[in-house]
């Protein structure tokens, strides 16, 4: 008799098991079998065209803002970002309409924002612009800080070439579509100041020296840093995140940038 | 005799043997340990999580996630986002909202997704261990003690004691992911709270032409996930029971059939690291274990292989295990 309990007891949990394996199976199975529903496409590019009308119109001031999150204004909890309060401050110079077309992307790195610029599709953006600004390289050097080894210097270095090259060909790129617009380079600031990781520090200076090494020669372009800004001041320029600027310390950027295109704006 | 009954009676041997008492055994105490130690490198696990979600342990993640949901869905109107990245976007917005909605800190563990992680991890060495250490000795244990006689001579057919054999491996086998399952949720969940049931987790990853798609991926409740994983797993048991039942009706020592199924076994993973360049490894059985890989999408793609290869390579192995255990146990000389 206890023979046959535990006979059926058995086959009970073993048909149960059966069952809960069986149909996990064919879940599992038909989830990543089967053909692709949505064939990937390549990025399209809409409407940039129409964009470009306010081109020559002697009433407007063109601002376009290339690059990553800094760029796009990730962290500003009113979602106005640099763009925002840039308007704000140009408006004080002159009396014509800003206009900013922010084309920011999360997580961007130089050599993405390189082939964004070398594909042609952004033409018309900058062509139409009279100030483009950039904010890049941030990507690039934080995985410099996720990474972990003895060999960080020669990452570093391999990084920052390459990075350099890239944003060299940047700058071509833009320049040989618009010899004209006024090019303003976001400098990086430490967001890591107050943890005391010194070669992170040491890495970012030299990686803003080198930057600023770029728009030398090019009279028509700034490097803004912002780095000494930030560096006493990350309780209250830093959203929650711990990376990304609050909107206090988009304000204060957008301060610097408009205090360096003071004079170029009033006289547009 | 009625299949049945010998079933009945070969499940009843195995019992007796306390094989199983083993078997469940070693999964409780490498559960337990595994727990234990998942436990204590807690605050690693979350710092590593931490750097991939890009939320500081220390910080205030209902704000973080908040945030990061806002950029996610703006990102998402953007037009210089291609499909691929537009889904991904799509399936993390969805987490976020349910971490945000349910109030669960995304970096918590909980005892599904350590159940998860458990037979994950397990793929490779110890479920198949389990089960060779289960099947390796069913029928070359009674060659070597000579019981085999006492089963031949009751004038049943050679291929129903076989098969009676097979099937009890495989209704065993059920039986020790039943309690594998119930082992890893029950310790677990000690450490980490019983939680974790309706957490999305992400799955639908494709390979296609050698490269990972994710424009078809799915956020799936975490019990669905989980019967997901185990349905697999069981998968593997079955391959794994069906090569060592072959090997243990070729081989007349439980040792020697131990033997040979362990360096098959660890042979054919060293193998898989030429796998890409190498043709030949992947129709081996061990080259196609890590199944759950397909569905966490934490794989390196490798050109032609993918879910349906793999599962069409492992049936290929049971169905030639079966062939081969039949068509030499029918035929052999055992002298009555």
């Amino acid at each position: 008799m206890g023979k046959n309990i535990m006979w059926f007891s058995i086959l009970f949990i073993v048909l149960i098991s059966l069952f809960f394996v069986c149909a996990g199976f064919v879940m599992a199975v038909n989830v990543s079998t089967g053909p692709v529903s949505e064939v990937s496409k390549p990025i399209v590019q809409q409407d940039l065209q129409n964009s470009g009308n306010s081109f020559n119109d002697p009433k407007t001031v063109n601002v376009l803002i290339l690059g990553d999150s800094i760029a796009k204004g990730t962290g500003d909890e009113t979602f106005r970002g640099i763009g925002g309060y840039l308007t704000d401050n140009l408006k004080n110079y002159t009396a014509k309409d800003i206009t900013v077309s922010n084309l920011g992307i999360d997580g961007l790195k130089s050599g993405e924002l390189l082939e964004q610029v070398k594909s042609g599709s952004l033409n018309n953006e900058i062509a139409s612009s009279d100030i483009i600004l950039i904010s890049i390289g941030g990507n690039d050097l934080l995985e410099i800080r996720r990474q972990t080894g003895s060999n960080l210097e020669n990452a570093f270095k391999e990084k920052q070439s390459a990075y350099i090259a890239a944003l060299k060909e940047i700058t071509k790129k833009v320049r040989e579509v618009n010899k004209d617009a006024f090019v303003v380079f976001v400098g990086l600031y430490n967001p890591y100041d107050d943890q005391g990781v010194n070669d992170y520090a040491q890495f970012m200076s030299d990686w803003n020296h080198a930057t600023s090494l770029i728009f030398i020669d090019d009279i028509k372009a700034v490097f803004v840093p912002t780095y000494d800004m930030f560096k006493l001041n990350m309780d209250r320029y830093i959203a929650p995140d711990n990376l990304h600027p609050n909107s206090t310390g988009y304000q204060m950027i957008a301060q610097l940038i408009s205090r360096s295109l003071e004079d170029v704006v009033v006289n547009m | 005799m009625k299949l049945y009954n010998l079933v009945k009676n070969e499940v009843f041997k195995m019992i007796g043997k306390k094989r199983l008492y083993i078997t469940l055994g070693i999964a409780f105490v490498i559960i337990v340990a595994f727990a234990y130690g998942q436990y204590h490198s807690l605050d690693r696990t979350k710092e590593n999580l931490s750097k991939r979600i890009g939320i500081e342990a220390t910080s205030d993640w209902r704000q973080v996630l908040q945030q990061q949901l806002i950029d996610i869905k703006r990102r998402m109107d953007s037009p210089y986002m291609d499909d691929d990245r537009r889904a991904n976007l799509r399936v993390r917005a969805e987490q976020m909202q349910f971490y945000l909605d349910e109030d669960i800190n995304p970096l918590e563990v909980s005892a599904v997704t350590f159940s998860t992680k458990f037979i994950e991890q397990s793929l490779l060495f110890l479920l198949p261990l389990l089960m060779i250490i289960l099947s390796a000795d069913i029928v070359s244990g009674e060659l070597s003690g000579g019981t085999i006689k006492l089963l031949l001579v009751r004038g049943v057919s050679r291929w129903k004691i076989l098969l009676s054999k097979y099937i009890t491996i495989i209704l065993l086998e059920a039986l020790v992911m039943f309690f594998v399952l119930i082992f890893s949720i029950g310790v677990s969940g000690i450490f980490f709270g019983y939680g974790g049931w309706t957490t999305p987790v992400v799955t639908g990853f494709k390979v296609v032409a050698g490269k990972l798609v994710t424009s078809d991926i799915v956020n799936v409740p975490g019990w669905k996930y989980l019967m997901m994983t185990y349905g697999l797993a069981y998968f593997v048991a079955v391959v794994v029971g069906s090569v060592s039942f072959m090997i243990s009706t070729l081989v007349r020592s439980t040792a020697a059939s131990i033997g040979i199924v362990l360096s098959t076994l660890i042979g054919g993973t060293l193998l898989t690291n030429f796998l890409e360049d190498w043709k030949l490894p992947r129709y081996f059985f061990t080259a196609n274990l890590r199944l759950t890989d397909y569905i966490s999408g934490s794989l390196n793609p490798i050109e032609g292989m993918d879910m349906t290869f793999s599962l069409t390579v492992l049936s290929v192995w049971i169905i030639i295990s079966i062939f081969v255990s039949f068509a030499y146990f029918t035929r052999r000389d055992i002298l009555v």
